[in-house]
């Protein structure tokens, strides 16, 4: 099943954010509006806008309110993107020629700029300071997180818990917010936006343990970029941090550094995947999506909690 | 109005605000920490100064606008080249990171503050700010009069904005005048020691041939906002000696350096 037919009683609505997107990163300079929408033909999963709709339905929906919210957090993943692009020189997104490789670096910091104060200024739609106050958080967490892997690379090392705090920001929070603020823009309780931040959480961290997963167990065609290629950049993720228990293979990985080519790894990639890592990865992100299913529990019943659940279970056995 | 003996106290304890926030201990390990422009600190301290707010809220919203200023700044020295070493590649990635973090703290600091319509109008300001950016650097076609324009735009729109948020319309005339002196006065500067400027962003443009004349136009241009701005910083600062002093001491600072470095390359035959 596709992802996207997990959700296909949202169409209406996403049609509606798809457009939303489209006008926000309209520019009346030409170059800005060309980017911005060659960057959402690229597609994506809009994972972000998914959950603040589907958070929003445990309250006050509205989808001209909530719209805000959605394409806010989507155009600020958009101005990650673009600005991750420059910090990892890449020239291609989802196959297409990246903001940086089309122009130069210089113009895809503009343009992340840009689309970071758009999303703000469309956030400002929400007058609630709790909502800001998250949010603002969660961006600063996000580029600490980012500032760390640069940190962690090739930082053999490091404990599991500098693995998982890493994730963390990279990858959950952002997830973990989007449905919080979803529920907090439809006028939920605290208890309930707090419970769909930590169910956001969980979803993320197993969003991201599986994402590593992939980087050993996808081909080099479905991945658009050579198997173990975290690896190779020296991001320890967790398959990596299982295999280093076993002390040959941590041998060999220790040995990898800026300067090893991809041919170098392919046979330790081999031996990482026959080591049992890959199956112990997943049992930690089942842990974490049995606490985002118990969590689900806790809410109340309706079509947006049986469609968290849908989704939680696809992104645990997704593959790609 | 600031008082002579505290103007430069503010600006002190402020820069120390600033850089306290600024402050991150694995950025300053490898990155030069983020320069400061005094002018622009005094500028947003004299509009806030102005603003119905508390002398905290002040100091706070002029931190906050100075931390827009150097996220933006930040992102300016992202370096283009396609081949650079790995330490220069390791600073780019920083310094990408570094503007990215100074932009979250912006927000982060109004969102404390509760103040949702400050991050409107500073978001607004940071648009118009990146979208003359990629004007100015990007276009291949582009004349004077627009790359002028742009110069102002992105020099001069976080003092306007702020301004404009608490309708303070004097300050937003002192600003806008002082600044785009500064800024051109700056560009005179980099076009007569033949630094990279206006004339020389993106490669291929095919504006700015003449550059003898591009040099008498910013001269004249120089000419004209400097008096401009020392008039209207003695008309308007009449009963607030200070501030008028401080002003023109800066005015008339940046032209005898305008004009002395302009002198010297031109003795040196530059």
């Amino acid at each position: 099943m596709k992802f996207k037919n997990l959700y296909t009683f949202l169409n209406k609505d996403l049609d509606v954010i798809e457009q939303e997107l489209q006008n926000v990163v309209q520019s009346d300079y030409e170059m800005l509006s060309e980017a911005g929408l060659d960057m959402l033909q690229a597609g994506g999963k809009r994972i972000r806008p998914v959950f603040v709709l589907l958070s929003g339905m445990f309250g006050d929906y509205d989808i001209h309110k909530i719209k805000n919210v959605a394409v806010a957090l989507e155009i600020i993943h958009m101005a990650t993107l673009v600005h991750d692009d420059v910090i990892d020189d890449a020239e291609l997104r989802r196959g297409r020629p990246t903001v940086k490789a089309r122009w130069d670096n210089r113009i895809a910091m503009y343009t992340g700029d840009y689309l970071f104060a758009k999303s703000l200024e469309l956030m400002t739609e929400l007058k609630d300071p709790l909502a800001h106050k998250i949010l603002s958080k969660t961006i600063v967490d996000v580029v600490i997180g980012e500032i760390e892997q640069l940190k962690d690379k090739y930082r053999f090392e490091q404990s599991l818990k500098d693995y998982l705090t890493r994730i963390k920001r990279k990858t959950a929070i952002l997830i973990a917010t989007s449905c919080q603020l979803g529920a907090i823009s439809a006028g939920t309780e605290p208890e309930l936006h707090k419970k769909l931040y930590r169910f956001g959480y969980y979803v993320g961290m197993s969003f991201q343990i599986i994402d590593d997963i992939l980087d050993f167990t996808s081909s080099e065609k479905e991945l658009g970029k050579p198997v173990g290629s975290d690896l190779l950049q020296g991001n320890i993720t967790l398959p990596v941090l299982i295999a280093m228990q076993d002390s040959s293979l941590r041998n060999q990985i220790i040995k990898i550094g800026p300067s090893t080519e991809p041919a170098d790894i392919q046979p330790l990639i081999r031996d990482i995947k026959a080591s049992g890592a890959i199956e112990k990865s997943y049992e930690v992100s089942n842990r974490y999506l049995e606490k985002a299913f118990a969590l689900l529990d806790e809410m109340p019943s309706n079509k947006a909690r049986s469609t968290m659940h849908s989704i939680a279970k696809y992104i645990g056995k997704r593959k790609i | 109005m600031i008082s002579l003996q505290n103007i430069y106290e503010t600006i002190a304890d402020l820069k120390d605000r600033l850089n306290l926030k600024l402050s991150h201990p694995y950025l300053a390990r490898y990155l030069s920490s983020p320069e400061v422009d005094e002018d622009k600190l005094l500028l947003f301290y004299a509009i806030l100064d102005e603003a119905p707010v508390t002398e905290e809220e002040k100091k706070n919203y002029t931190i906050t606008a100075m931390l827009v200023q150097i996220a933006l700044d930040t992102h300016d020295h992202v370096t283009t080249a396609e081949h650079v070493e790995k330490g220069q590649f390791f600073k780019r990635q920083l310094t990408v990171l570094a503007g990215d973090y100074y932009s979250g703290l912006y927000y982060s600091l109004l969102a404390e503050m509760n103040d949702v319509s400050m991050v409107r109008t500073l978001a607004t300001a940071i648009k118009e700010i990146n979208e003359h950016k990629i004007r100015l650097y990007e276009a291949a076609e582009l004349n004077l009069e627009e790359a002028v324009k742009s110069m102002i735009v992105i020099e001069t729109a976080l003092s306007q904005h702020l301004s404009d948020h608490f309708g303070i319309d004097l300050w937003k005339a002192l600003s806008k005048k002082f600044l785009s002196y500064k800024i051109l006065s700056e560009e005179k500067l980099r076009m007569f020691s033949g630094s990279p400027g206006i004339g020389s962003y993106p490669a291929g443009r095919s504006a700015f041939q003449d550059m003898e004349a591009v040099k008498t136009d910013l001269i004249r241009r120089c000419n004209h906002y400097f008096d401009e701005a020392v008039a209207l910083v003695e008309r308007s600062l009449e009963s607030s000696h200070t501030m008028k002093d401080a002003l023109l001491g800066r005015l008339e600072n940046m032209r005898f350096n305008e004009d002395s470095s302009v002198s010297k390359l031109a003795e040196e035959g530059l």
